[in-house]
């Protein structure tokens, strides 16, 4: 189909008679395509920083431009997960005022990390604060909020004292009444977090974190509990109780990723 | 038809344009002639329908320039290094998208303002001279300075004015007692200077109704800056009022106290003086901090040059933390960028960590280009983040842990080549050092012999051996948090730290 350049180069009203013999029009027309070609670049170049725009022409890299802008990276960098589709990712980047919305947020933090293709659900991607507080998504991106933690027999209050009844929640450093601090737990195993040196989806989960977390919150690296393997540590599952399950601490897969 | 990004952004040169324009004309058919195709014989250069293309593909050159431009407008990495066909900045693309998308402006160059005392023997005055009309020099710089307001030169004694640069921009950073050159005539029996007062004007950021005031005379001859930390609210009538006193001098810090707020407190040869507001009031606040510059610098605003466009872009990417009600980390940083952007407080580099021994902070480390924060850029920028604070977050701004990088070893130049070499070097070393980010190059955290001797090998050495940062012959790793700075001199910049010979 002949563009509007073409066209108009070759419309009888445009010039002299001379200009539009089969000759002349075959001339104009060859300009015409070019201007047309100028043309077509024009508005992709300039419908390329649109997401949406961008994600229906397959520009792969405008998006990559964008998603630096916005600091939205394409998702599925997670080894292991599939590349989030094109015009999932112009969603998201369209979607940048509400999600950056949520940053320092548990649910800004989880959407990204399900974003990247960290596995999420109440087996997946757990944030657990040391008040005891577990924040995790359900199948429709909703936050879930628990409190599934036992008594902390070492948990201090803000004066340093631990209390007759005992705090609930974790110790997560050596300040034991310290309490802006989280860690991340999948209770599902993920193959690509390990602390092996280069590991990338160790970088990418603390890349993640650190810049979605709340200024001042302090991550304490993520453990991960594979416990349809049987797998348990020290604190989790909550409910267990040193001795009184036949299994070693640490083992079939449990493994502490850390934030370095 | 569907293009890459690359695509958009490779303008097509003038003999692609014509050979595709060739191209469309030899292969069109002649509508209604089935098989005859265009008639010309003579596509050789020189020959009339070729000259003629080539017409068209020159004036089609332009456009391919603007798909350029377009393209690259739209995004910030892109738009902040548009540069034309002779490598000149293009700064347009860059201010629109910030200004349309962003709502953001980017920062112009900035006036250098100085206060300047003009003093008349008894005799020849009084003058009295319309602003614009006195013109002071520094003969160090050449640079110039005008009287903002109408000035009356009192005969037999003096007044202090505001000056103002002739021209924008960080050069005109005149140091006190040099601007000292009167280029007005007119004036006899007048000197001029910019003398140091005994300190700055106090600042604070969380006003009770109380105020302090420097009331010692003298002027210091211990630069420093001195800050008043109220950890008790109250009044100095009462002596409820409790505050520490912080010293930053050099790369030392030192506080003491708390003392109680009494009418006049010493530190070393500066006395400060409190004053309680209206009966009633609280005077002082906990947490209120008053900061004190001594002595007093005549320059009351830095000259800066026009905002960096890799800086506004920057900002421009702040702007996504910043919409959240909840503060991460990336939103003290760019607070700290914003500092820098608007003030020119000499700040390029930050990144933040959470507390690991206060529960709820942030740390914010800061940096200059080639050495860590001084301890009044740190109680500058600590100031302008706890004033944009919520109630409830706290930034802890630190300077990043400085890391010289001293070099070592020989460089040999063509005879007569040396200094040219020497300044290119230096200049090439500085900016590499202001390039890295703090804890070095990612993501091993270096920095990098081999940038040494490339920046010596690009600045036109003959040869470069025996290379050394920090005295071996390898890459420096730093941890996450240093900042790589010149080391001090001689040790730090390849002018003076290196072995130079001049060859044939």
């Amino acid at each position: 189909m002949a563009g509007v350049y073409e066209t108009w180069l070759q419309s009888p009203g445009l010039g002299p008679n001379w200009m539009h013999d089969p000759v002349g029009n075959a001339y104009w027309g060859a300009v015409g395509k070019m201007l047309d070609d100028q043309l077509a670049r024009m508005k992709s170049g300039l419908r390329s920083r649109y997401p949406e725009d961008a994600a229906a022409m397959g520009m792969a890299d405008a998006l990559e431009q964008s998603g630096q802008d916005r600091m939205l990276p394409r998702g599925g960098t997670y080894p292991g997960a599939a590349d989030e589709t094109l015009t999932a990712w112009a969603a998201r980047l369209q979607d940048a005022w509400n999600r950056w919305e949520k940053a320092g947020m548990a649910l800004g933090l989880l959407l990204e990390l399900k974003a990247q293709g960290f596995t999420t659900g109440s087996t997946g991607a757990s944030i657990v604060n040391h008040i005891g507080r577990r924040y995790y998504l359900n199948s429709s991106d909703e936050l879930v909020i628990t409190t599934p933690c036992a008594e902390c027999i070492n948990r201090k209050d803000k004066t340093g004292v631990v209390p007759s009844s005992k705090l609930t929640g974790f110790t997560l450093s050596a300040y034991d009444q310290f309490y802006s601090c989280f860690f991340l737990l999948f209770l599902t195993n993920e193959p690509y977090l390990s602390n092996a040196a280069g590991s990338t989806g160790k970088a990418i989960l603390n890349q993640t974190v650190n810049r979605w977390r709340q200024s001042g919150a302090r991550y304490c690296g993520a453990v991960v509990v594979p416990v349809s393997a049987g797998s348990w540590v020290l604190g989790w599952p909550a409910d267990t109780e040193v001795g009184a399950v036949d299994l070693v601490i640490g083992d079939n897969g449990a493994r502490f990723i850390d934030t370095e | 038809m569907s293009y890459t990004l690359a695509e958009l952004l490779t303008p097509r040169n003038r003999p692609t344009l014509e050979a595709m324009l060739m191209a469309v004309l030899q292969e069109t058919t002649i509508e209604g002639m089935p098989g005859v195709r265009f008639p010309v014989t003579d596509w050789q250069p020189g020959g009339f329908e070729r000259t003629h293309m080539k017409m068209i593909a020159t004036g089609l050159l332009d456009r391919e320039d603007t798909i350029r431009m377009i393209t690259a407008g739209g995004f910030l990495d892109l738009a902040s290094t548009l540069e034309d066909a002779d490598g000149n900045p293009i700064e347009g693309w860059m201010e629109l998208l910030a200004s349309k998308w962003y709502l953001l402006n980017r920062y112009e160059a900035g006036y250098s303002r100085q206060l300047l005392t003009l003093t008349c023997t008894s005799g020849p005055g009084p003058y009295t001279r319309a602003a614009g009309e006195i013109i002071a020099m520094s003969p160090v710089t050449g640079n110039r300075y005008t009287n903002e307001a109408e000035v009356t030169i009192p005969d037999g004694g003096s007044v202090t004015a505001i000056f103002k640069a002739e021209g924008p921009g960080i050069a005109w950073a005149d140091s006190a007692e040099t601007i000292v050159v009167l280029v007005t005539p007119g004036l006899p029996g007048v000197t001029v200077t910019n003398a140091p007062s005994v300190a700055g004007v106090p600042a604070n950021y969380i006003s009770g109704s109380g105020s302090l005031a420097v009331t010692s005379t003298t002027v210091t001859t211990t630069p420093r800056t001195v800050k008043i930390a109220f950890t008790a609210a109250g009044r100095v009538s009462d002596s409820s009022a409790r505050f520490t006193c912080t010293v930053y001098q050099g790369q030392a810090v030192t506080t003491t106290g708390p003392f109680v707020a009494s009418a006049s407190f010493s530190q070393g040869d500066l006395t400060i003086g409190f004053t309680d507001g209206a009966t009633g009031t609280q005077s002082f606040d906990e947490g209120d901090e008053w900061i004190v510059g001594v002595p007093g610098t005549p320059l009351l605003q830095a000259g800066s040059d026009k905002e960096q466009l890799s800086a506004l872009a920057q900002r421009c990417r702040d702007r996504w933390p910043s919409l959240s009600l909840v503060p991460t980390g990336n939103r003290f940083a760019g607070m700290v960028r914003e500092c820098q952007s608007a003030s020119k407080i000499g700040i390029t580099k930050v990144t933040t960590r959470a507390s690991t021994t206060v529960a709820g902070v942030e740390n914010v480390y800061i940096a200059g280009p080639t050495a860590t924060a001084t301890p009044t850029q740190v109680a500058a920028v600590q100031a302008y983040v706890d004033e944009r604070s919520s109630d409830v977050d706290m930034a802890n701004v630190i300077a990043a842990e400085d890391a010289p990088i001293s070099l070592g070893g020989t460089v040999k130049c063509r005879r007569g080549t040396i200094d040219t070499i020497k300044a290119n070097a230096n200049l090439a070393w500085q900016t590499y050092i202001a390039g890295l980010d703090l804890g070095g190059e990612p993501p091993d955290g270096l920095v990098k012999l081999l940038a040494l001797e490339n920046i010596l090998n690009d600045a036109g050495a003959y040869n470069a051996t025996g290379l050394t940062l920090n005295g071996s012959a390898a890459d420096v790793v730093l941890t996450g948090l240093q900042c790589a700075s010149v080391a001090a001199w001689p040790n730090g910049l390849p002018s003076d730290a290196l072995t130079w010979h001049e060859v044939a």
